[in-house]
């Protein structure tokens, strides 16, 4: 299982890279996430819950 | 461009451009990076900007993108209402005027900037930075890290890990127009169940339009816009209104960092979640720490020092005049948020405005928690506990 962003609903507010205990995520003009440990650590701090497990 | 100055500054939000600022006035050769394509944009914050904040920056707030406020009132889910007339005024502004004006300060002091511009890489002097597909590397006597609350650098730099949800507030707002204002030129804050641990704001921007946005603890079940959107549904004065902007945001109700420096390198801002837990505004506590990190700076750049033993003091000051507050203030949010809608009731009718003054006053606060402990002897063991 890895996490996965929603583009449509993220409005790169960068609460998931923060959460991140293993610096997956990053920011840049979009989310992207490399490596995920699937960790759910990111998940809830989605306002909008863009992230989901896949 | 070159790519050799005295500052890289990470990062142009209110804590970057005010560091660059001063900087730059001094004489130092100044670079600013920032991610966004847009200074200020997008907006993360309720946009509500004390007195103080002006007063320091030299900007001079304008009614087309400021709004004054006059008075804030402290709301229960029972409708029980505290009101308190601001000390001095405040403001709710566009944070995309008002950030580009701290930035444009920067650059008329002769500071440079490039915007869309994103920090992939940091080893100690040095930044890698990627731009339409263009990667370049500057260096800098000195990088500050003013990133936000990604605090990228901060962690490359081993100063600080990731955070747990719960240190963090995750925001949801809508700007509306067409809001059937009860009080005008008012700052609204609803405490309770509505938004667990954090509260919902009406900052108003018009006498018809508003911020209306709410924070929950970041390991809350449900996610803050399903909140927000649950509380706008239950107002008759807000059900009609139009939505002009939909931002969303995790803020830091943290403790701050412990290692605010380190050879080289400076964090300031939200990167160094200076925030205060209480009310979860930065803007305020952005500038003060970037004040006394710019100070540090030019002394420390002046005697060409700038090992972490040189920025120390920098780290020891703010500590000493905000950190330490912080700390406490931590306490108290987590005491907080296990209030029942029925103890903000209680509180809110019952409301001193010396108990806010208390919040910002290191002795204040253990006497606050202890006004709680009476009052709630149920909480009297997660009470004593925070107060050791």
């Amino acid at each position: 299982m890895v996490t996965e962003v929603d583009h449509e609903l993220c409005l790169r507010c960068g609460g998931c890279v923060i959460t991140c205990p293993f610096n997956c995520i990053f920011l840049k003009d979009k989310i992207t996430i490399t490596n995920c440990k699937s960790c759910g650590k990111c998940l809830k701090a989605c306002p909008v819950r863009a992230l989901h497990e896949k | 461009m070159k790519n050799k100055f005295d500052v890289v500054v990470v990062g142009a939000g209110p804590a970057g451009s005010f560091f660059s600022t001063h900087l730059a006035k001094a004489g130092f050769d100044v670079l600013m990076l920032d991610r966004r394509r847009e200074i200020g944009i997008p907006v993360r914050c309720g946009e509500g900007v004390g007195i103080p904040v002006f007063e320091m920056s030299g900007i001079k707030p304008h009614t087309d993108w400021a709004y004054t406020v006059k008075e804030s009132h402290l709301i229960a889910k029972s409708g029980a209402r505290a009101k308190f007339p601001s000390s001095k005024p405040g403001w709710v502004v566009e944070r995309r005027v008002f950030d580009k004006l701290l930035a444009l300060k920067a650059l008329d002091a002769g500071a440079n900037l490039l915007t869309g511009t994103t920090v992939t890489g940091y080893q100690k002097g040095k930044v890698v930075a990627e731009s339409f597909h263009n990667k370049q590397e500057f260096t800098g006597k000195l990088v500050i890290a003013a990133d936000g609350i990604e605090s990228y650098i901060a962690r490359m730099a081993g100063l600080c890990k990731s955070m747990n949800p719960h240190d963090l507030d995750s925001c949801f707002q809508y700007e509306m127009k067409g809001v059937q204002m009860e009080y005008l030129h008012c700052l609204e804050a609803y405490l309770g169940s509505m938004a667990p641990r954090g509260y919902v704001w009406i900052f108003p921007k018009a006498d018809d339009r508003a911020n209306v946005g709410l924070g929950v603890a970041g390991d809350d079940p449900l996610p803050a816009k399903a909140y927000l959107d649950a509380f706008i549904k239950t107002r008759e004065d807000l059900k009609t209104a139009s939505i002009t902007q939909v931002s969303s945001g995790n803020i830091s109700v943290s403790k701050p960092i412990e290692r605010l420096v380190d050879d080289q390198l400076m964090v300031i801002g939200t990167a160094a979640r200076q925030v205060s837990p209480i009310h979860g505004g930065g803007i305020q506590d952005a500038i003060q720490a970037a004040k006394i990190a710019a100070e540090v700076a030019i002394k420390a750049l002046e005697a060409d020092d700038v090992s972490k033993k040189r920025l120390m003091p920098y780290q020891t000051a703010w500590f000493e005049k905000h950190g330490n507050l912080q700390i406490l203030q931590y306490k108290l949010m987590n005491a907080m948020a296990h209030f029942t809608d029925e103890d903000f009731d209680y509180y809110l009718r019952n409301f001193k405005v010396e108990y806010l003054d208390k919040m910002w006053q290191t002795d204040g606060i253990p006497q606050l928690l202890k006004l709680m402990m009476a009052r709630r002897p149920n909480l009297k063991s997660i009470m004593s506990g925070l107060l050791s």
